[in-house]
């Protein structure tokens, strides 16, 4: 985030605080989606390192392909995963300045890559509960829940083999 | 009934194939129990109920696939394919669909 939409952001907070009552409350509200927002932004970010090394072995293609050096599989399934994330109202307000300067929205990018890495982590996790060691032909899908919040969906074939750690 | 998004079931042969099959619902988002997602929207965050609304709508459109899966007395749905799509303000339609066929 570039030091001007800081500035920017900063000049639109106090024109908000200045023009009354309602524009305090405004103001207020965004700080507050600040604060919480970047712990909740923080907070998964750190859950989705954790979790995404304990899935290390678990193999995800997107290709329809059966792994090259496998067997045939024991078992298939379609096994699919989602998620809801929401943006919060400093985001929202950051994102509707930049949409007036035009550019790239940096805070929506960092949320919808939240929202498909989350989904493809539950994804890795629903395979490793069915006992899979890969998921084929993984297809992710993106759908806007309202202005602010995204769904990540991610569905494939998890195929477990005889042999655990295939 | 076996589903996969490949075009065969592995392990498996393919005998017939007995045509396309699909399901589809349609959900409104805004029910009285998310309440909290408008406070979310403020704060950030994962919203549970709307994560679980779309996993339940997904779960009736599959469910009726595959009962129009079952009349085709069908082993089987292959290459099966998902779509969501909005259909007014604050509802979303999550289509599925694949092709049935029997195993050997």
């Amino acid at each position: 985030m570039s030091v001007s939409l800081y500035l920017l952001g900063a000049f639109a907070l106090l024109l908000l605080c200045i023009s009354g009552p309602g524009g305090q409350l405004m103001a207020a509200l965004i700080l507050l989606g600040f604060w919480l927002g970047r712990q909740a932004e923080q907070a998964h970010l750190i859950s989705l390192e954790t979790n995404e090394a304990q899935y290390q072995d678990l193999v995800l293609s997107n290709s329809k392909a059966l792994p090259v050096s496998a067997q045939q599989p024991a078992h298939s399934e379609l096994i699919s995963a989602s998620v809801v994330i929401a943006s919060d109202a400093f985001k929202n307000f950051l994102a509707t300045l930049i949409s007036i300067l035009g550019g790239r929205i940096d805070v929506y990018e960092a949320l919808r890559e939240r929202a498909r890495r989350e989904a493809l982590l539950r994804l890795r996790a629903a395979a490793a509960a069915r006992g899979a060691q890969c998921v084929i032909n993984v297809r992710i899908e993106t759908h806007d829940i309202s202005l602010s919040s995204v769904e990540a969906f991610a569905y494939g074939t998890a195929l477990r083999y005889h042999t655990p750690g295939v | 009934m076996i589903l996969t998004n490949i075009e065969s079931v592995p392990g498996r042969e393919i005998l017939r194939q007995l045509g396309l099959v699909n399901g589809s619902t349609v959900r409104a988002k805004h029910l009285g129990r998310d309440m909290l997602s408008g406070l979310k929207n403020l704060v950030g965050g994962e919203l549970v109920a709307y994560t679980e609304l779309m996993q339940e709508a997904r779960e009736e459109a599959t469910s009726r696939m595959i009962e129009q899966a079952r009349k085709l007395q069908a082993d089987a749905v292959v290459n099966v394919r998902y779509s969501t799509s909005s259909v007014a303000q604050g509802a979303a339609e999550i289509y599925v669909y694949g092709t049935a066929v029997q195993l050997r």
